[in-house]
């Protein structure tokens, strides 16, 4: 027979739970709102900051006179870099490298992370440090460039998508989820049915995988997007300039205009080179943000697993 | 069976990418090429190609020959100089077409090193921008000696160097040898960069100008307290501004002058002295720091970036910065630059005026603007092509233009520079159309007399204006040469001393303190190896003076 | 003992070399990193020796004349002036910037894990990220702008509240907070994408378990949450602690001013005034070399550390 106080007094209590979890979860939900609403707040207005100074007097902003508004409003700074034409050939160029280069970040780095997670690698140890190494050690810029240049890769489109395409940071938080998320039972399993490594890796692993695919070809096309540096040692043809390269050359040379000479050109230049900065963060940058939102969908709860169980 | 698929794919997959990659894989490069062709001491050594050359007058070859040359500009400013007709006229008259490889200055840094370790250079090399002498000693049996090249080859420079002999003493390297060819640019000033104040806030103000460093402060002064820009408010002037330090021009009325950034003077006596230790240095800083804690010097000059400086000095609404030293007076302060002018230099406390600057021009004699590389296939016919820019004539066109484009040979046989087209500025435009600094030049005292420049802007003001220091220059400490283990040392040595000298400075122009901080000051300089490094730019001086 | 020992041997390299057939696919998987890592990080190995020896562009590598002592760049980076004051610079400004931007991304991962409200939750989201994309130029201009005393946002501020406005760049002591700070408001969000991807992957389940066991928030994220990003923390601290000596160059290099350098002077900015003056390629490589040891060292240490305490580490 069931105790009615009991269960009362059970109910009470659950109640009383409940009550304090529903009082505990305002607090809760009030930090935690009120405090990512100061963090937007601060974080939010450097950047309409940069926005309005990419339309401002560079002079205004560097006097403190720019808040909320743009103060003497010019597109000046855009006019100047859509004046070169050498930018739409920027665009193209590292849209491809972006495109190519994650795929192929992801094809080398994905699988090898995912190889280097099984504890019954034989070698596990020794590849880890071998990767590891090269994190460290690294000939410098003379001898790879000679290496590249004996796979006769220099100024070649491919120098910039596949040599360096190894990211040993990438291979390690990427194996660090496998080894989270990937029980060692479910390839027990699918050993016993019959299934290969291959096939394995490919059906069911990559699909269990897809936030730390996204994340990972985030990374590695946010690097590509990024990138300058082996375009400037290993390109020679312009053609092949990726954006970054482009600007970086455009701002450098307002710089410089402005050194040599004096009277009203060289002031010209040097306050085009000032404005410049910000037109030049948001030309580059609101391409790869707009990407961003497409990989988020992946890091939703229950977009994943599910499948382990039993 | 789907395994057995996967298997044969992987296998496949993986045969390809190493085949791929090892395909590209030729022999390894030795990285050391070193010198190439063997190089002759004495040049006359006749090449197979050089059947046809002529050892004087032009053609240069009967059959036409090509020469590499490599040369660096700034930023996107390409190969348009290559449209200089006096270039392609001289194409012509020599018989040398020229393949040019024009590289920009923005990345050339990490591209030399690159190009060095390749083991490899173009036949002729252009520009003091390109390679500086650390490069050239360091690599000196990549580059050819040009001594007997000049005397059997080269007229029109040899008597360059004869007419000016510190063309000579300027390019010969430690070794004796000349691994470069020398420039001298046309109508340079003589004076460096000059005292330049607000003449309206004078008038505003009803001062007149200051010429001694009393009078200086006084107006300084005057500036910092009333309303000098008549906006009505006296507060916003900034009478000295500066960016992540002071201009060590400021300096000047204490004898302190420094145009090659050494800090090292020669005194009247031809003593070195090098300034960050002397008396003249103290005095100076201790009036610097007076002018600071009145207000004269803005707050912020120690932190700021050129930037920020550069928004107070173009502010929109009201002109905010004083004085200060530059070039000219329209460099800096955008709309305002009309208030500006120039004044002689400002005595200082023991009356006398001093004024950075130099005899010959300011920078007018460099090295290093042309080499011929070992990797050369006729150095004869190179030597010859370059000698034809040793002369007045080309050596304008090829600062500023050609004649006809921007020249203009008047019937006395003067010569005078043409208006820019509209949309671009005298100077962008000269760069366009020439080597502009770079490249071998040479115009002699009596062809100078034939250019007249226009006094109103560009180099025709600067050379009006440099009259009021004229007077006043001290002897520059040189561009000396130094030898590979003393460039060594230098990096270090001046890396952690101009460190030391700078931190110090900012501490005591803006909390005071160096009467009680001096004796520990030169004891850490000490410390730090200054007597090695005085030891260095004394003996590279005596080098340089027994060249002369 | 060493009977046995003799007697083991055949049998492991047998059972090495079955293991190795048995899981052919997953050598397969490894092949294209290890054929790249192998052409272009191995391959140009032989350029670390730099360091030891008198490199001369022209000679290039191997022609070049040893240093002589073999040690005579390193020598002479101990012995300089700034040995001390750069490696305790870029230490300190590394063990604050750690102590700091390390959890602070956990912490946001976390919060925006507890968020509810869809639109709120992106918006935070893509809002915070953004200033990772801020080039260091910039970041550091508006650095300087904002905290002018005279004319920025921290000026106006302090007169606001009727305080004089101290000019934080001019102070020795301020360099390394700004530093860090910046840095932190500038990757946080960014750095916590790889949690909130972490965080993505929970059993919805197990929190529906927890709430009935009675389970309050904090409960459900110290016992759910945190320990779902355990072992990618440990593995990026690991990472971290493996990049003590290094530091990038190029914002501590803008933020350098006169009356801030004796803190601010680091390894990398150093290197760099000296390659000015004259490219000194052997000097700047055992410079670099001698940090690279020391991180490799903090890293094998760390690691052996983590494994013994966690079972998380690198190998």
């Amino acid at each position: 027979m069931v105790n009615r106080e009991e269960t009362g007094m059970k109910i009470a209590a659950a109640d009383h739970k409940i009550a304090a979890r529903t009082k505990e979860d305002l607090m809760f939900n009030i930090i935690v709102y009120g405090f990512s609403a100061l963090v937007l707040l601060v974080t939010i207005y450097p950047i309409y900051f940069i926005i309005i100074a990419s339309f401002s007097d560079p002079y205004a902003v560097a006097s403190g006179r720019v808040w909320f508004f743009p103060v003497s409003f010019t597109l000046d700074g855009y006019r100047e870099l859509l004046r070169h034409s050498s930018i739409w050939i920027g665009y193209r160029n590292t849209i491809l490298y972006t495109v190519i280069g994650t795929l192929i970040g992801l094809a080398v780095n994905i699988p090898a992370a995912y190889s280097l997670s099984r504890r019954d690698l034989a070698g596990r140890g020794l590849f880890m440090f071998l990767f590891v190494f090269t994190m460290f050690f690294n000939g410098g810029l003379i001898p790879t460039f000679l290496t590249v240049k004996e796979f006769n890769l220099y100024d070649n489109f491919l120098v910039m998508v596949l040599p360096f395409s190894v990211s040993v940071f990438n291979i390690i938080v990427a194996r660090t989820f496998f080894s989270a998320n990937i029980p060692p039972d479910l390839w027990e399993a699918a050993r016993i049915d019959g299934c290969g490594n291959l096939r394995y890796f490919f059906a069911i692993v990559l699909p269990l995988s897809k936030a730390i695919i996204a994340v990972i070809g985030l990374w590695t096309a946010v690097g590509q997007w990024n990138s300058y540096f082996n375009a400037l040692i290993y390109l020679k043809n312009s053609d092949l300039y990726p954006l970054q390269l482009v600007l970086r050359d455009i701002l450098i040379t307002n710089n410089v205009q402005s050194a040599l000479g004096t009277g009203e050109a060289a002031q010209i230049a040097l306050r085009l080179a000032n404005l410049l900065r910000y037109s030049v963060i948001i030309v580059s940058t609101v391409p790869i943000m707009i990407v961003y939102p497409f990989v988020q969908k992946y890091f939703n709860h229950g977009v994943m697993i599910g499948a382990v169980k039993g | 069976m789907k395994c057995r698929f996967f298997k044969m794919i992987g296998l496949i997959i993986a045969f390809c990418l190493i085949i791929s990659l090892f395909a590209g894989c030729g022999n390894p490069t030795d990285n050391s090429k070193g010198s190439g062709p063997d190089k002759s001491s004495d040049g006359t050594t006749a090449s197979a190609k050089t059947d046809g050359f002529n050892a004087e007058g032009l053609p240069i070859v009967d059959k036409p020959v090509t020469l590499e040359v490599l040369t660096t500009r700034w930023g996107s400013m390409g190969d348009s100089f290559t449209q200089n007709q006096w270039l392609i006229d001289l194409e012509k008259k020599t018989n040398v077409h020229i393949e040019w490889q024009v590289y920009s200055l923005n990345d050339w840094g990490e591209q030399k090193a690159i190009l060095l370790a390749s083991g490899e250079l173009p036949e002729v090399i252009i520009g003091s921008n390109t390679f500086d002498d650390t490069d050239i000693i360091n690599n000196s049996s990549m580059f050819l000696d040009l001594t007997d090249l000049i005397k059997n080859y080269m007229p029109n420079l040899t008597k360059a160097m004869e007419t000016i002999p510190a063309l000579r003493s300027v390019s010969t390297f430690l070794d004796g040898k000349i691994y470069s060819l020398p420039k001298n640019l046309p109508c340079r000033p003589k004076t460096c960069n000059q005292p330049i104040i607000n003449k309206k806030w004078l008038d505003n103000l009803g001062l007149k100008e200051p010429s001694n460093i009393e009078e200086l402060y006084e107006v300084l002064k005057a500036f910092k307290e009333k309303d000098a820009n008549g906006n009505g408010d006296p507060n916003d002037e900034f009478p000295i501004c500066g960016a992540k330090g002071l201009n060590m021009d400021l300096l000047n009325p204490f004898g302190i002058t420094d145009l090659n950034g050494t800090h090292m003077m020669i005194m009247d006596d031809g003593s070195l002295v090098y300034y960050p230790i002397s008396q003249q240095y103290k005095e100076g800083i201790k009036w610097l720091h007076k002018l600071y804690t009145e207000g004269i010097i803005d707050p912020e000059s120690f932190t700021q970036d050129a930037t920020m400086q550069d928004g107070k000095r173009k502010n929109d609404a009201a002109s905010l910065v004083g004085f200060d030293y530059a070039w000219t007076p329209d460099a800096l302060f955008g709309k305002w630059s009309g208030e500006y002018i120039a004044l002689a230099p400002i005595a200082g406390p023991d009356g006398k005026r001093y004024a950075g600057g130099d005899e010959n021009g300011v920078s007018s004699i460099l090295r290093n603007e042309a080499e011929i590389t070992t990797f050369c296939q006729n150095p004869e016919i190179a030597a010859r092509w370059l000698d034809q820019f040793y002369d007045g004539e080309a050596s304008i066109q090829n600062f500023w233009g050609a004649i006809g484009t921007v020249i203009t040979k008047n019937s006395d046989g003067t010569y005078t520079l043409n208006n820019p087209p509209e949309g671009t500025s005298a100077d962008a435009w000269y760069w366009d159309q020439s080597l502009r600094d770079f490249g071998p030049k040479y115009i002699s005292p009596d062809f100078e007399k034939l250019i007249k420049l226009s006094p109103e802007s560009g180099d025709g003001l600067k050379q009006n204006l440099s009259k009021l220091g004229e007077p006043y220059i001290t002897t520059p400490y040189p561009k000396v040469m130094y030898t590979t283990e003393e460039n060594e040392q230098l990096a270090t040595l001046l890396t952690d001393i101009n460190s030391y000298v700078d931190t110090t400075r900012a501490e005591w122009v803006t909390n005071g303190g160096i009467d009680q901080g001096w004796d520990a000051y030169i004891a850490q300089l000490k410390a730090m190896g200054l007597d090695d490094l005085i030891k260095i730019y004394t003996d590279a001086y005596s080098r340089y003076q027994a060249n002369k | 003992m060493s009977l046995i020992e003799i007697a083991k041997k055949p049998v492991n390299i047998k059972r090495t070399l079955k293991r190795v057939s048995g899981n052919w696919g997953l050598y397969l998987l490894l092949l294209p990193a290890v054929v790249l890592v192998i052409c272009f990080a191995y391959k140009p190995m032989y350029g670390v020796i730099i360091a030891f020896k008198d490199y001369k562009p022209g000679l290039g590598i191997t022609a070049s004349q040893w240093a002589d002592p073999w040690y005579k760049y390193f020598l002479k980076f101990f012995n300089s002036f700034q040995f001390k004051n750069t490696i305790k610079n870029t230490l300190v400004i590394n063990l604050y910037s750690m102590a700091v931007s390390f959890p602070l991304p956990i912490v946001m991962a976390l919060m925006i894990n507890q968020m509810h409200a869809k639109r709120f939750k992106r918006a935070f989201q893509t809002v915070t990220y953004m200033p990772h994309f801020i080039s260091t130029v910039v970041m550091v201009g508006l650095i300087l702008i904002f905290l002018s005393p005279g004319s920025g946002l921290f000026g106006n501020i302090c007169r606001l509240l009727g305080v004089e406005a101290p000019n934080l760049m001019g102070r020795a002591s301020a360099f390394t907070s700004i530093y860090v700070w910046s840095d932190v408001w500038q990757h946080t969000g960014w750095d916590s994408i790889i949690y909130i991807a972490a965080l993505s992957v929970v059993d919805q389940s197990l929190y529906e378990a927890a709430i009935v066991d009675g389970a309050s928030r904090a409960q459900r994220i110290w016992y759910i949450d945190i320990p779902m990003l355990l072992p990618t923390a440990i593995i990026l601290l690991i990472l971290r602690v493996g990049n003590l000596m290094g530091l990038g160059f190029e914002k501590v290099y803008l933020m350098q001013n006169n009356l801030n350098l004796p803190v601010s002077e680091v390894i990398s900015t150093y290197v760099y005034k000296i390659g000015i003056t004259s490219a000194q390629y052997s000097y700047s490589a055992a410079i670099n070399m001698f940090n690279t040891v020391i991180n490799f060292i903090l890293l094998i240490t760390v690691n052996y550390v983590s494994k013994k305490v966690s079972d998380n580490s690198l190998w």
